[in-house]
């Protein structure tokens, strides 16, 4: 893979961890004015619970997205880590391979749903849970592309004496 | 059918891919055999099962354990501590116990309190010639007591799935931790007395204690104003989790001015991708949950007990061994989140109070973090003590053996359990 593919996404990925890193202070400014808003002024917003899930579900699924490229998933590498190089370069292809049906099913199928979701509005809030929805097929982009640059730094290796 | 899956799906982990992509990946294989649904299941249950506003409040924790430690709040804490005990032969190990449990008062989270923990002690422990096995095998067993000491990320898991009382939860965890924190103490001074460590010069002075306390006091009232909120309920959990990550970050930027505002960002950062990490499993729990439900598993363990007629004490001891088991080949989330609620309903059947059943799993899926062939923890603590696996497990094993004592008192004696929420509530 070439130099400016890499930094490319070096680039997206440095953006999508902004982009969560600012999601999160929001997320908890939203939560905190809340709080205050209610016991000292009475005041209760209502759009506040919904705009909390929808942020909190974006920040899931671009995190999710942002682990994957950075490899920091819960996983358990005991016999991955045994493997004989060869042995385990192999599996590590095969594993990123199987993984693009998967994420191509939650781009297609998510696309679906929160097609369907644009008419289902927030419990208190009038905008279209479709929109939470999105992370998905978002998400599952950033993935396969991810998974395609992890499967040509594989063969690249294998290929290297 | 459902055996295949859970085959598959242990293949899938063992085999190396993350938790949550073999849960994905098994969870669709089971939608191609079964043929009857639509994938569309797959998206739809993945972001259904994070929307709660509840969970929220699983990252806010992450982050204010996380400022604490970038804050050197955890440091300062361990200073006070130190003063009080670090003059005795397993001083640094009382130390690194009453250090867990403060940071379990505010983070909730096994993994992120063995880094902060080990990270500071760690090298100090090394310098006052304790072997790097014994700092490791302390620091590893009491961040055990973070996810059961309140406020804890599994509790707000379980009570998110099976809609018991994140209160009640937090509550009993209460006793069981303070448990672990005496018997921790008592196989440390044992294990430290045997081996004749040698009592570290530290005095204790007026003037010091005046400096330190005056440095800690305000940090030391995080896990009272979370305790607090849970206890009289005038905010939600996740209000308890924003105003304690308010909390920590006012010490750390204006207080203690240790904290700056890039290395906040930073600490965001770090925090919203761990937090990611963590609710990815809980967003393919929703599709697996679907799926249990559709075998019906439930009604096949409940008549798997009948027939094995195994009463109220047999069921707990079956669970026991069951979650002993597999959360030391398994991580502790996905078996948490799949099989309690399964089991719920049985055990309420049998008369077990659902708090004491939700304390004793997560207490018992907790130990499995410091069992082999799996154990987060030990992984963790080789990385940060430097010491071999086979070498860190021959020193652990007494205080596995002493938490699983714990758990066993926990499990047979509810009262352990229940005395607290039964009092508030």
């Amino acid at each position: 893979m070439g130099v400016a593919v890499t930094r490319t996404i070096d680039y997206l990925t440095a953006l999508l961890e902004w982009v969560m890193t600012l999601s999160f202070v929001a997320l908890f400014l939203v939560n905190l004015l809340n709080i205050v808003l209610r016991n000292i002024a009475g005041i209760a917003w209502l759009w506040i619970p919904g705009f909390s899930r929808l942020v909190f579900i974006w920040l899931v699924f671009l995190g999710i997205a942002a682990a994957y490229r950075r490899a920091a998933h819960l996983d358990i590498d005991f016999f991955l880590l045994r493997m004989k190089p060869r042995v385990r370069l192999l599996t590590l292809m095969g594993i990123n391979l199987v993984l693009i049906p998967f994420f191509v099913i939650l781009l297609v199928y998510g696309l679906d749903v929160a097609q369907v979701r644009m008419r289902v509005p927030f419990d208190t809030w009038q905008v279209p849970t479709g929109y939470a929805y999105l992370a998905v097929p978002v998400c599952a982009v950033l993935l396969l592309l991810y998974c395609g640059e992890r499967l040509v730094k594989l063969v690249k290796e294998a290929r290297s004496p | 059918m459902i055996l295949v899956l859970f085959g598959l799906l242990f293949a899938l982990i063992a085999v190396g891919f993350s938790i949550w992509t073999a849960m994905g990946v098994s969870g669709a294989i089971y939608i191609v055999m079964q043929g009857e649904v639509s994938f569309r299941l797959v998206a739809s249950r993945m972001v259904s099962g994070i929307d709660s506003e509840t969970l929220v409040a699983i990252p806010f924790f992450i982050l204010a354990g996380d400022i604490m430690n970038a804050a050197g709040i955890t440091r300062r804490l361990a200073d006070f501590a130190d003063l009080f005990v670090g003059r005795f032969r397993a001083g640094l190990a009382y130390v690194s116990i009453i250090v867990s449990v403060i940071m379990a008062g505010v983070s909730g989270s096994a993994v992120a309190d063995a880094t902060s923990v080990s990270s500071v002690l760690h090298p100090i422990m090394r310098k006052r010639g304790y072997h790097d096995r014994f700092a490791a095998a302390i620091n590893a067993s009491s961040a055990v007591i973070g996810p059961i000491f309140p406020p804890s990320i599994p509790m707000i898991f379980i009570g998110v799935i099976s809609g018991l009382s994140i209160g009640r939860l937090f509550l009993g965890g209460i006793l069981p931790g303070l448990l672990m924190a005496g018997i921790l103490w008592f196989v440390a001074t044992l294990v430290s007395n045997r081996r004749g460590y040698a009592k570290a010069p530290v005095g204790f002075s007026w003037r010091r204690f005046g400096r330190l306390a005056k440095e800690t006091l305000l940090a030391l009232l995080a896990p009272s104003f979370v305790i607090s909120g849970v206890v009289f309920g005038f905010v939600t959990i996740t209000e308890v989790a924003a105003i304690a990550v308010a909390y920590v970050m006012f010490l750390g930027l204006f207080v203690y001015r240790t904290l700056t505002w890039s290395q906040l960002a930073e600490v965001f950062r770090r925090s919203a991708l761990l937090s990611a990490t963590l609710m990815a499993i809980f967003a393919v729990v929703g599709l697996f949950q679907y799926i249990v439900a559709t075998e019906q598993m439930g009604a096949q363990l409940e008549s798997m007990v009948e027939a094995l007629n195994l009463g109220k004490n047999g069921f707990l001891v079956f669970t026991t061994i069951f979650f002993l088991l597999l959360g030391a080949i398994l991580d502790a989330i996905p078996v948490m989140l799949i099989f309690f609620p399964v089991l719920l309903p049985i055990a309420m059947e049998l008369g077990i109070d659902p708090t004491h059943f939700g304390v004793i799993t997560v207490l018992n899926l907790m130990i499995g973090l410091l069992t082999p062939p799996i154990g987060v923890l030990l992984f963790i603590q080789t990385k940060i003590g430097d010491v071999g696996f086979g070498e860190l497990l021959g020193e652990i094993w007494p205080y596995i053996l002493a938490l699983l004592g714990v758990l066993l008192l926990c499990t047979f004696v509810p009262a352990v359990v229940l005395w607290i929420p039964n009092l508030v509530f």
